[in-house]
């Protein structure tokens, strides 16, 4: 795929999701301009880019569904419910048509179907619908260009490209075809004076001007909208032929003026009547009247230059603040190239560190204190470049719920809670699949059907809930339904048989309701499209894991079901905090950390041999680090605990000395340590030896599965 | 004579059929012809590029001639109103 394709892809797809927001946004909360805008303008820069590409049949759809749009807008039409689902329809329709485009397929039977149907649905709602489109822009036309005799008009396009306009990614060619479609193109001239011999030549420079005349009944800023993502690259006039002024001003521009007129007479772009008035009154300003038309253009150049765009164009100008917000659309592969940059300077800054304490030098270690804010200044800005609210990507839930619920014909009411919350980009896009699937499951299983809910005692309306919310240094993201809860004893049942667990293991609820997650299972009496094939939960489970999060799930028969999903905020560097344990070094992750006490002589004497110490009245379950990895027994005779919590439990982790925060560099393991279970990865110290990476929630795991 | 040997002409191609032009002028002084037979598809990178050299070898006194062109870039030398200034007809 060329690098071009790809930008329109990704600029299609967060158009599709702007128009999908905005349509699901008026189906719950009615119909507003501001959504309305926002549709037209997602669907009216679809059409523009895709017309660049020559992708037809995107053009095509996107242009008739533009109209409707903006006859909405026009408020000539009015949205209603009806037109919002053909508009849904619309969107998706426009997906399958961008994803064939960018393969470069042509439609199937099917595809040219549906395209058919919701042609004629949309057709349906404009205005005197049986007369087509067509006329609808001819009005359009005629409100713009009163004078003319059949519409159209010559337009002169002078087109300008800066020396680095190909890195752009748009070529000439595309743009004059997309001309092409606007009118009848009568001229292009090339202007190619600037063009350098080849050893002074840079191939990807651009040296060269257009002129093109084009007979069409497309209007001024019809003609502009084709050169929209461009303006930046280039100087761009557009003005009818007989526009004198306009003329003047481009002559004007020029430096050698008498050249450049000689060069439009040469081309036959404009005759020597046209070109010649203002030459006239320069030089020749004998009659009075011709002094004042002087004055006149005088002052119409003077109030062109106070605002020296043409009055459609500040039009457009003071309009754009109000809905573009100034973004960067950066390869996340250069954010990731940085932050490991910065991961590298974080290791080197602390060799500095440690280099400075040996050698006792005060000063540089107060500069390398200074460097270390800074660095964790920059890590951090860098860290929230990636960081994205998660309400964006929510919202598309909506729809899913929504399409699910109706469906199989039930009623849910969904509700999303903290979208401002913010998460890694990376993270938010990977666990996308995961949510879908487990809220479609919640619909599909989870809730029950109206009638089925009015018998158990609840509203007729079923509720499901997508929260997220900081934790810990972790970020949660809930799933709650108000259906049925899981079926325990169904769950059970159906591990046994397919042989997941044996008949004799001692299960707490928990830990059944959690065997939904193992491969296969699938306790849905029928298997819907939706749902139900048992595949899915166990996939879900791992694509948690592989984002190091976790999953779990709580129900309450009757109740409903709460399934948690629990991710870490970033992937590269953590705060951690450095520990000795015998001869190694670990870290914990800082922020799962309560508090650190000494293993004093009561706490042993309390212990008695039980791996448990009662912390302020209540028992804190002891992991001995030493132990669990098997340890060489150290020279340290105090021994510390370090409690950390994570979700709903809370353990305490013996282990030898303490040192302190640590700007942790997550670095990951060899093949052959990969799955040591407790231990997610590691890092370089200062010093130039390694800590290992503790992995809280798989010791707990672990030190469950013993107190058991 | 150089037979282009890609299947485009584009914004990917054109640095090394300009460094590949360059040592050509530099070896031989002549007439210059590019066969075009196999090139599918050209864009604005590339007809700069061939202005750019029809121009460096007229300050020789020499010609560039293209030949094999096929309709589809006879017809996009006329779009972007190059054609007659490569000394392409398209009749």
């Amino acid at each position: 795929m060329t690098d071009e394709l790809g930008l329109f892809l990704e600029d299609s797809d967060e158009q599709l999701t702007f128009m999908e927001n905005a349509l699901v946004n008026m189906q719950e909360n009615g119909v507003n301009d501001e959504d309305i805008g926002a549709l037209f303008r997602a669907m009216h820069t679809i059409k523009g880019t895709a017309g660049m590409f020559g992708f037809d049949d995107l053009v095509g759809f996107a242009h008739i569904a533009e109209n409707l749009l903006s006859e909405v807008r026009a408020e000539n039409v009015t949205l209603t419910p009806d037109m919002i689902e053909i508009f849904l329809l619309s969107k998706d329709h426009t997906q399958k048509l961008v994803e064939i485009a960018s393969t470069h397929e042509l439609m199937d039977e099917e595809l040219k179907k549906t395209n058919d149907e919701l042609l004629v649905k949309l057709a349906s709602f404009l205005p005197n619908s049986d007369s087509k489109e067509i006329e609808n822009e001819e009005i359009e036309e005629t409100q713009e260009l009163p004078a003319d005799d059949y519409g159209e008009s010559l337009w002169h396009i002078s087109v300008d490209l800066h020396e680095d306009f190909y890195t752009s990614g748009m070529d000439v060619i595309s743009i004059i075809s997309f001309l092409e479609d606007l009118g009848e193109i009568k001229k292009v001239v090339a202007v190619t004076d600037k063009i350098p011999l080849l050893q002074d030549y840079l191939p990807i420079s651009a040296y060269m001007k257009f002129h093109i005349q084009l007979l069409g009944s497309s209007g001024f800023d019809e003609i502009e909208e084709v050169f929209e993502f461009i303006l930046d690259d280039l100087e761009l006039s557009i003005f009818k032929v007989d526009d004198n002024e306009s003329l003047v001003e481009l002559i004007q521009n020029e430096e050698e003026q008498e050249e450049f007129k000689t060069f439009l007479l040469e081309n036959e772009l404009f005759t020597q009547e046209q070109i010649s008035p203002p030459q006239i009154v320069e030089e020749e300003p004998i009659a009075q009247k011709e002094t004042v038309v002087e004055e006149k253009v005088e002052e119409i150049k003077d109030v062109l230059k106070v605002t020296p765009t043409p009055k459609k164009d500040a039009q457009k100008i003071e309009k754009k603040p109000e809905h573009k917000t100034f973004s960067l659309r950066v390869d996340s592969s250069k954010v990731d190239h940085l932050i490991n940059q910065i991961s590298e300077m974080v290791i080197a800054n602390a060799k500095i560190a440690e280099r400075a304490d040996r050698l006792d030098d005060t000063e540089l270690g107060e500069s390398t204190t200074i460097m270390t804010d800074m660095l964790e200044e920059v890590r951090s800005s860098v860290m929230n470049i990636r960081m994205v609210q998660v309400g964006d990507s929510f919202t598309k839930y909506r729809r899913i719920v929504g399409d699910v619920a109706k469906k199989i014909g039930k009623n849910v009411n969904f509700v999303i809670n903290g979208g401002e919350t913010e998460l890694d980009k990376m993270v938010v896009e990977k666990i996308s699949d995961p949510l879908m699937h487990m809220l479609r499951n919640s619909v599909d299983h989870g809730i029950e059907l109206s009638d089925e809910r009015i018998k158990a005692g609840k509203s007729e309306v079923g509720n499901v809930t997508l929260s997220a919310y900081p934790d810990a240094g972790t970020i949660v993201i809930e799933i709650t339904d108000d259906g049925k809860g899981l079926d325990r004893d169904r769950i059970l049942a159906k591990s046994i048989a397919s042989g997941v667990v044996k008949e004799d293991d001692d299960l707490t609820d928990k830990e059944i309701y959690n065997l939904i997650f193992a491969a296969g299972l699938s306790t849905a009496d029928t298997v819907s499209d939706i749902s139900g094939r048992g595949v899915g939960m166990d996939v879900v489970k791992r694509n948690i894991e592989d984002l190091r999060g976790t999953v779990d799930i709580n129900s309450t028969p009757g109740k409903g079901s709460v399934f948690t999903i629990r991710l870490p905020l970033t992937l590269a560097i953590i705060d951690g905090f450095l520990i000795q344990s015998g001869e190694t070094k670990y870290i914990i992750p800082l922020e799962m950390i309560q508090e650190c006490i000494e293993l004093s002589k009561e706490y042993r004497e309390q212990m008695k041999g039980n791996d448990y110490i009662n912390l302020r009245d209540s028992i804190l379950p002891l992991l001995n680090i030493r132990e669990y990895l098997k340890e060489e027994k150290s020279q340290s005779e105090r021994e510390n605990v370090v409690v950390v919590r994570y979700g709903d439990y809370k353990m305490g982790l013996q282990v030898d000395e303490l040192y302190g925060e640590f700007q942790t560099v997550i670095k990951p393991l060899g093949e052959m340590f990969a799955n040591v279970p407790g231990i997610s990865g590691g890092t370089i110290l200062g010093s130039g030896e390694i800590a290992l990476i503790f992995d809280i929630p798989k010791l707990m795991e672990h030190k469950i599965r013993k107190i058991k | 004579m150089r037979k282009l040997k890609y299947d485009k002409l584009t914004i990917y191609e054109v640095e090394d059929l300009h460094k590949k032009i360059l040592k050509d002028l530099k070896k031989e002084d002549g007439d210059l012809t590019l066969d075009f037979t196999s090139i599918q598809k050209i864009d604005m990178t590339a007809i700069q590029l061939l202005l750019c050299i029809k121009k460096t070898c007229e300050s020789k006194s020499n010609k560039l001639i293209l030949i094999n062109l096929s309709d589809g870039i006879k017809e996009t030398l006329k779009l972007s109103g190059c054609d007659l200034l490569l000394g392409v007809d398209n009749d």
